[in-house]
């Protein structure tokens, strides 16, 4: 019977987790020698979105309506510099991204697509999308398709 | 001498063509590998991620049952949320292995066993259920992952090994192109040092090219200069090149100038024709030109004249010049027949020469000491003495002033009058050219036209004194005496052939009448009876002008010529006139020539006749006119006018100064 209470309860908990984030969760961790800045979804409200089209590398071969703060946006509240990123996804994928991608494109931490809120089970809670609706000529490109990192877990800015 | 063509080669003008085409193929193939190289690096990029995701998918999966597993066991270390996010990551991995892309990239690497990723992620949700029901610390409640890890893991595990391995040969396959991409590269190196070489080749290859090129134009310019030095008859120097030899020499060193001249060449042209005369030249300039030493410039000016440029003193110009004369004296042979032929020879040696004399003057002095050395008699040597330059100096100043003389009037013409024997009338005047140099005194006439004809002035001054003529003739017209003028012709002009134009010119100016002007020619005057020469003598007496033979008696009397061209007058030399009272053989000449020309029609005037004896005697025997100081001396205009229309002859006043 205890066993069965205990088992509602944390179904309940994660019912109601799951769907509602929560202003203090931590999105991904922007890293340097500064020490670590936690991008929480307070941050991001703060910092405000972009919404645009672009491919989703991994998926499909479709352009998908993403949502999320700029890269360069998150970099300026951290009060980071460097000339290269290195991303580490959850699934410890890591791959170095230079900095100038930041400043001349508007790539974004993608927290939402097509509508929906991006878990780690659809590659998120932060997928780094690059604009490739808007510049074509990045589509399928490979370098810019391995750094397009899911479940993106730190920015180790250096 | 053959001009070297440039283009020798028939293939050199391909070469640059050539070149061009060899370095676009170069390019083009260096690009082509340029390009290989480049796709390598984005082939080696290109889905490396792909296998090992489907790798790690086992990894992933073998996590979660761990986690459960301890989860299940007790194991304080592992909450519940380590074990969700295991399953999460798994989730997303099973999702991501199962779309297309991912499936062709593996099927690419000979995986085949992906549809076990899609029974996994269909059957992802029983997993997700039984992840749920597991307990902390209870291992019964384990059992439905176990299951579910029974069912799949062996599948999983293949599948995660077929990718394995097809990542390890994408990896070889990735070295074979990384190796390939190096050679691509040694290659383009090798290309690069090829197209570097054959640039460096081209360039030696125009290099040499256009310094044999340099090389032949400077051998052709050499052989031009040579040809323009060079005389064509004999190959020794030319007067050019002797023109400028002498110019540049400089007057400190020690060297004479030589002048050779032939004596009699003009005998050995006309009797023995053109080709023997060429032969003489070619043979005298081989031993002129056997004599020269280094430095001396042995040329020939043109006819039978040479110069030598003799470097060294005065002594070694003495033995050239001995030489010459005594080896060309020898004489050659022309068609198996013997040429007697001589030369001489004037020389001006430095250490003869004036102060501040140039070559050029040096040049005139040798050509006086030559003048001097036919004086005496050919077939011999001169050097310049003081008295043979000052003879050169003499003639150049009066080349030099002749034109200036004629302006300013220092070149004037006097006439002594020709009068009638019988009646001691005054029947025609010869006009005299008269230098009085007020430096010089008075220049003989002789020297004067010789200057004149070197200065090639002696057409100007013929026709100033045809115009002076014409003048006295115009004013003792006025006066109502009809005189007719003679005047001095030196033969050379008769060979120019505008000379009749010129003095028909004047005489038409002047509106003389018919017979009213004579042109006197001396007897070798008619030396050359060419085309021209007769084409003017005929041109001026359907001009109405007179010719008379001057000096007749006097060297060579040509009979001949006296009958072939019609001539008015006949005048009788001096020579004849001062013996005819002394010698009756002179007597007798005189008085046969008178015959004679009173037979062909023709005046004859005796010159120079100066004593009354003499004048006797011509009339005695028949002669009709004389001129001389016994009647009258020549005069100038204002003095000749009142002698003229007043007194009677012979005149007895001697006030004027005698010319001949």
């Amino acid at each position: 019977m205890r066993s069965i209470l205990q088992h509602l309860l944390v179904l309940a908990t994660l019912l109601v987790s799951a769907p509602f984030a929560h202003a203090d969760d931590v999105l991904f961790t922007v890293r340097s020698a500064k020490g670590d800045f936690p991008v929480t979804e307070a941050v991001v409200e703060k910092l405000g979105t972009v919404t645009y089209k672009a491919l989703a590398p991994g998926m499909d071969d479709a352009l998908h309506q993403v949502r999320g703060p700029l890269i360069r946006d998150v970099l300026k509240a951290a009060g980071v510099e460097g000339t290269t990123a290195a991303a580490v996804a959850l699934d410890k994928y890591e791959v170095e991204i230079p900095m100038a991608d930041f400043t001349t494109l508007d790539v974004i931490a993608a927290i939402e697509m097509d509508g929906e809120r991006l878990t780690v089970r659809s590659k998120g809670p932060a997928w780094i999308i690059y604009p490739t609706g808007k510049h074509t000529e990045l589509q399928k490109d490979p370098v810019y398709e391995a750094r397009s990192i899911w479940q993106l877990k730190d920015l180790v800015v250096k | 001498m053959k001009i070297p063509r440039l283009n020798a080669s028939g293939l050199l003008w391909i070469r640059f063509p050539a070149m061009l085409g060899l370095l676009a193929v170069m390019l083009v193939v260096g690009q082509d590998g340029v390009k290989k190289v480049a796709d390598g690096i984005n082939l080696r990029l290109f889905n490396s991620a792909r296998f090992e995701e489907a790798t790690r998918s086992e990894m992933e999966f073998n996590d979660l049952l761990n986690k459960a597993y301890r989860f299940t066991q007790g194991d304080g270390t592992v909450s519940r949320e380590d074990v969700r996010f295991a399953l999460d990551i798994f989730w997303s991995r099973m999702d991501t292995l199962r779309t297309a892309s991912y499936r062709d990239a593996l099927a690419s690497g000979e995986v085949r066993e992906t549809a076990i990723v899609s029974r996994v992620f269909a059957s992802l949700p029983r997993l997700d259920a039984a992840v749920l029901a597991l307990e902390a610390g209870n291992p019964a409640s384990y059992k439905q992952v176990g299951d579910f890890a029974m069912e799949f893991q062996a599948p999983l595990l293949e599948y995660s090994d077929r990718s394995y391995t097809a990542r390890r040969n994408q990896l070889r396959e990735l070295v074979e192109k990384e190796r390939q991409s190096l050679d691509d590269l040694r290659s383009i190196q090798i290309e690069f040092v090829g197209l570097s070489c054959l640039v460096l080749i081209y360039v030696l290859v125009e290099l040499s090219l256009s310094r044999r090129i340099n090389r032949r134009l400077k051998v052709a310019l050499e052989d031009k200069r040579r040809l323009l030095a060079s005389d064509h008859l004999t190959g020794i120097a030319n007067r050019r090149h002797f023109e400028e030899a002498l110019a540049e020499q400089s007057m400190q060193g020690s060297f004479a100038v030589v002048l050779v001249d032939l004596d009699g060449f003009k005998g050995v042209n006309d009797t023995l024709g053109h080709a023997a005369g060429d032969h003489v030249l070619k043979a005298v300039a081989e031993i002129l030109d056997s004599l020269r030493l280094e430095g001396d410039i042995v040329s020939r000016l043109g006819g039978d004249e040479f110069a030598i440029l003799l470097d060294g003193s005065r002594e070694r110009a003495r033995h050239y010049a001995e030489a010459a004369v005594a080896r060309v004296s020898t004489g050659c042979f022309f068609d198996g027949k013997p040429v007697r032929i001589s030369a001489s020879l004037g020389i001006a040696h430095i250490d003869d020469a004036r102060m501040g004399a140039t070559p050029e003057q040096m040049m005139r002095d040798a050509d006086a000491a030559l003048y001097v050395a036919k004086a005496a008699g050919r077939n011999c040597i001169r050097f310049t003495t003081p008295d043979i330059m000052a003879m050169s100096h003499r003639k150049q100043a009066l080349q030099v002033e002749i034109r200036s003389a004629i302006e300013t009037g220092q070149i004037d013409v006097a006439f002594q009058p020709i009068v009638s024997l019988a009646d001691g009338r005054v029947t025609s005047l010869e006009a005299l050219v008269r230098w009085e140099h007020p430096d010089l005194g008075l220049i003989d006439p002789h020297e004067l036209v010789v200057a004149a004809e070197q200065a090639s002035e002696i057409l100007p001054l013929t026709l100033f004194v045809i115009e002076r003529a014409c003048n006295i003739r115009s004013t003792l017209g006025a006066c109502g005496r009809d005189l007719q003028v003679a005047v001095n012709v030196s033969p050379r002009l008769l060979t120019l052939e505008r000379f009749s134009d010129a003095v028909i010119d004047v005489v038409h100016r002047h509106a003389v009448q018919r017979g009213g002007l004579l042109l006197e020619l001396t007897e070798d005057a008619m030396m050359d009876e060419s085309e021209t020469v007769l084409r003017n003598i005929e041109h001026l007496r359907d001009g109405g002008i007179d010719f008379a033979v001057d000096d007749f008696g006097r060297g060579y009397s040509n009979l001949g010529r006296l009958a072939g061209l019609e001539f008015r007058r006949v005048k009788l030399d001096k020579s004849l006139i001062d013996n005819v009272t002394s010698s009756a053989r002179t007597v007798d000449i005189v008085r046969g020539i008178g015959r004679m020309a009173a037979d062909l029609g023709m005046d004859v005037v005796a010159e120079g006749v100066e004593t009354a004896e003499q004048f006797a005697a011509l009339q005695s025997l028949g002669i009709p006119f004389a001129q001389g100081y016994h009647f009258a001396r020549p005069m100038k205009p204002l003095l000749l006018l009142p002698f003229l229309l007043g007194k009677p002859l012979p005149v007895e006043k001697r006030t004027l100064r005698a010319v001949r």
